[in-house]
């Protein structure tokens, strides 16, 4: 036991692993943040797992074969892509009126086969294409930041699309909370009715909505295979678009609270990877994202329900003294 | 300007082939305040949906000040002046109030929303109509009252000339509705046309200048309200004056079949709605509850079927706690429901009717084997049914919404009358059906409560509860204000009183009602 607290008062002690929590966060957050200006306009982004999978494809085959290994185009290809995908997800779910939620789970369906299939088409292998490279995003030192002792360690010398990421949650704030478009999406998320009955179209604002919460997918996409690995690998997201989701929900689909907790997930992700260098076991290690998604989605429900019985209290506790 | 609006030979037919509305006319003047009555599905909001472009109508036009409008959106109705404050609020609770307000109209500065011009824009027409509103206050913090004025500002604020206003006193407390009222006369000082659908007649004498009442999807006529009483409106809108009254003998009430004791129901926004209610009804009578709609009878009766939880007190259907049984165990105890919105919870639309008339037998096994149901004793049993209801279809085998609301009402009541029953709840069992279908029903009501069945009837039709009820229970503020026994000498004034809280019954004589 001892030994245990010990090595993970080492973990903590190290630098390197705050910088890797934050190195590791990003397509979490892209997930989390792409679903929350879907949610905001009442329209759950179930595929977004399945986005980021086949804009992650996409990108590394545009930019090997187009791009000659430019990132960069591959990166722009993922974004175009995630859109693309968003608006079929609106227009599936809202102009064919399939439920939303169907169509998330065709999405994330046809992304592991699309992928698996296309895959094999291009380079023959079933699992990778290490073959076909997709080049790396630049990593960025921030002047006078990476001088500063521990803080400069973990700050500086991210990826640019790690960078690209946290700028992205204030961006998305300020979209939502103070443009007249982000004030109909949520309008139209809380009250369809209120929003028609004003004249504002609910398929434009819900398309519009899905197809930056696809480009928020593709984002994510492209940090798998242009950040993380220089590839592109069957399954490459592992379920990061999902724990997003779990992580949209648990912030109330709000870009701040959202964001924080796909930190706390990857603190969790970089806990599990910095364990396995001690020699505790690979298959209770990897678990750990996973159990932290579980506990947080249950700490979150009951927050919700013991919020909602004070609420509830207070309006009759104000109900009682006007009556006498 | 006498046209000022003018609605000439509507007609819109549903698609299920419903009239709602038959060459309808209506008109009115710039700067008054015009009401429409009409018994529920008479066909007001049908005609208020088109003129604010929600519908459109099949034949007949729309001109406002002498110009032909093509009112095919909401959007393009605001964009004539036409607003509508509608009975469900439309709007967003987790924003404020002027953003609520200038939703769809919003002012930008750059790529912000400029919530200050929001601000300004609200406060403007506030100021200027001499409304109280707070702008920056959130919409789900402010009260009811309060909701309605933010509804009748954000028309307003998109200038709109004529003003919709659909049952706006139905959710008001009565000091609410007396400054809403004022608010409305001075809009009609400035010259808007306010149009105020109500069903509630002692407002439109008080505050419109002149009243259209529509009957059965027809215009009957246009009055002055300062040269009319109430009664004559109320008689336009039912059309012939008699109440066709069932016969019945004296109730002989016998042992207790539902016991309610000290009920406390709070609603899903977790407001307590059912307030301490105390009551039992027995076998061969039929208790009536009467009161204003949103007083709690909606919320009640759900408990007492068992579609909605309660958390104080105790309902016992032959002394059974209703709670701790589920539908299907209450009506094998013998309870039964004629619910009061038959569309959505009666029937099941795209099913046969014969399907609809079996569908709470399926576990009886007369007409259902181990595996298959049996086909020759469902037609034969159905078939005696439509009979005996008079359900006009060609053979039971189409579609049930393609029959008329009176038949298909017929049809749930066939449904549940021929189940096995001890308790018959019966929510507005005759609303918005015609009257040969309504006399056959209280007729119905009267002979099930001669075979010692226990009654609970709930209805807006005042004539109705007055003439079929054995005793009257009325609710106001979920409460039992009254217990009325002595239905013979039950005068509409008396009972108008009661229903508006005017007046209230002491506490003995309300614990009448729960009977040893």
């Amino acid at each position: 036991m001892g030994q245990v607290l010990s090595t993970f008062a080492r973990i903590f002690a190290n630098p390197n692993f705050y910088a890797t929590v934050l190195a590791v966060t990003p397509p979490i957050l892209f997930a989390a943040l792409g679903c929350a200006i879907a949610q905001k306009a009442n329209a759950t982004n179930m595929g977004i797992e399945g986005i980021m999978l086949i804009s992650s494809f996409c990108g590394v085959m545009a930019s090997y074969y187009i791009g000659h290994t430019n990132p960069w185009l591959g990166l722009l290809v993922s974004i175009i892509v995630g859109g693309i995908l968003g608006y079929l997800v609106s227009f599936f779910a809202f102009r064919l009126k399939v439920d939303i939620i169907l169509v998330g789970i065709a999405m994330n369906l046809l992304g592991n086969g699309l992928t698996a299939f296309f895959l094999y088409v291009f380079t023959g292998d079933r699992s990778t294409s290490n073959s076909l490279q997709s080049g790396t995003l630049p990593q960025i030192s921030i002047p006078g930041l990476k001088d500063i002792p521990v803080l400069g360690q973990i700050l500086s010398g991210q990826n640019i699309l790690t960078y690209i990421a946290y700028i992205l949650i204030f961006v998305l704030s300020f979209f939502l909370f103070k443009t007249k478009l982000g004030l109909r999406i949520r309008a139209v998320g809380e009250n369809v009715n209120a929003a028609e009955s004003v004249g504002i179209s609910s398929l434009k604002i819900r398309t519009i909505a899905l197809i930056i919460s696809g480009m928020f997918g593709g984002l994510g996409g492209a940090f798998m295979s242009s950040v993380y690995l220089s590839y592109f690998t069957k399954g490459i997201v592992g379920g990061r678009g999902f724990i997003g989701l779990a992580a949209c929900s648990m912030g109330g689909a709000n870009p701040i609270p959202a964001a924080l907790t796909s930190i706390l997930f990857g603190f969790f992700y970089a806990l599990s990877g910095f364990a396995r260098t001690t020699g505790i076991s690979d298959n209770l290690v990897n678990m750990w994202p996973y159990i932290a998604t579980i506990v947080g989605l249950v700490v979150y429900s009951i927050k919700q329900t013991n919020d909602e019985k004070k609420r509830l209290a207070g309006l009759n506790a104000e109900e009682e003294p006007k009556k006498s | 300007m006498d046209n000022f609006l003018v609605m000439k030979d509507i007609t819109k037919v549903y698609d299920n082939g419903c009239m709602a509305n038959d060459h309808v006319n209506f008109s009115a003047r710039q700067g008054e305040i015009h009401a429409i009555c009409g018994e529920n599905g008479a066909g007001k909001s049908t005609l208020m949906k088109m003129l604010f472009g929600i519908e459109q109508p099949d034949e007949g036009t729309i001109t406002i000040k002498g110009k032909t409008v093509n009112l095919s959106s909401p959007t393009r109705a605001i964009e004539e002046g036409i607003g509508m404050v509608h009975q469900h609020f439309m709007l967003v609770p987790s924003l404020t109030v002027a953003e609520n307000v200038v939703l769809g109209i919003e002012p930008t500065s750059g790529l912000h929303f400029d919530m200050n011009k929001a601000i300004e824009m609200t406060e403007e027409v506030c100021k200027k109509y001499n409304f109280n509103i707070n702008p920056r206050a959130r919409v789900m913090d402010i009260s009811v009252g309060m909701k309605q004025k933010v509804e009748i500002v954000k028309a307003l604020v998109k200038g709109c000339e004529i003003l919709i206003l659909d049952e706006p006193t139905a959710v008001l407390t009565p000091q609410e509705t007396a400054e809403l009222f004022q608010q409305l006369r001075a809009l009609r000082e400035s010259g808007k046309t306010i149009i105020f659908i109500s069903h509630k007649l002692n407002e439109v004498k008080e505050l419109c200048d002149r009243v259209t009442v529509i009957r059965k999807g027809k215009t009957i006529d246009t009055f002055d309200t300062a040269g009319v009483t109430e009664a004559d409106i109320s008689r336009a809108m039912v059309g012939v004056d008699i109440l066709l009254e069932v016969e019945k003998e004296p109730a002989q009430p016998k042992e207790n079949v539902l016991v309610v004791k000290d009920l406390g129901v709070y609603n899903e926004a977790g407001k307590k709605v059912v307030k301490g209610v105390s009551f039992s009804v027995r076998s061969g009578e039929i208790v009536g509850i009467a009161g204003v709609e949103g007083n709690g009878q909606r919320e009640l009766i759900d408990a007492i079927t068992g579609l909605h939880v309660y958390s104080e007190g105790s309902i016992k259907m032959l002394d059974k706690e209703v709670s701790s049984e589920n539908i299907k165990g209450l009506r094998k105890l013998g309870m039964v429901h004629v619910p009061e919105d038959r569309m959505t919870m009666g029937i099941a639309p795209k099913m046969s009717i014969k399907e609809n008339m079996i569908a709470d037998k399926i576990d009886d096994p007369r007409y259902v084997g181990r595996i298959l149901n049996k086909p020759k004793e469902i037609k034969e049993d159905t078939d005696r049914w439509i009979e005996e209801f008079k359900v006009l279809c060609e053979n039971g085998e189409e579609q049930i919404n393609s029959l008329s609301g009176g038949n298909i009402q017929k049809v749930v009541v066939a449904r549940e009358f021929t189940s096995y029953n001890r308790l018959l709840v019966c929510d507005q069992p005759t609303r918005g059906i015609d009257i040969g279908a309504s006399e056959f029903i209280r007729q119905k009501l009267v002979e099930m409560r001669d075979e010692g069945k226990a009654v609970l009837l709930i209805s807006a039709d005042l004539g109705e509860i007055m003439n079929l009820s054995d005793s009257l229970l009325v609710m106001h503020g979920g409460e039992i204000v009254a217990y009325i026994t002595d239905m013979e000498h039950l005068t509409e004034d008396e009972l108008g009183y009661y229903m508006l809280g005017v007046k209230r019954m002491t506490p003995e004589e309300i614990g009448g009602a729960l009977h040893a």
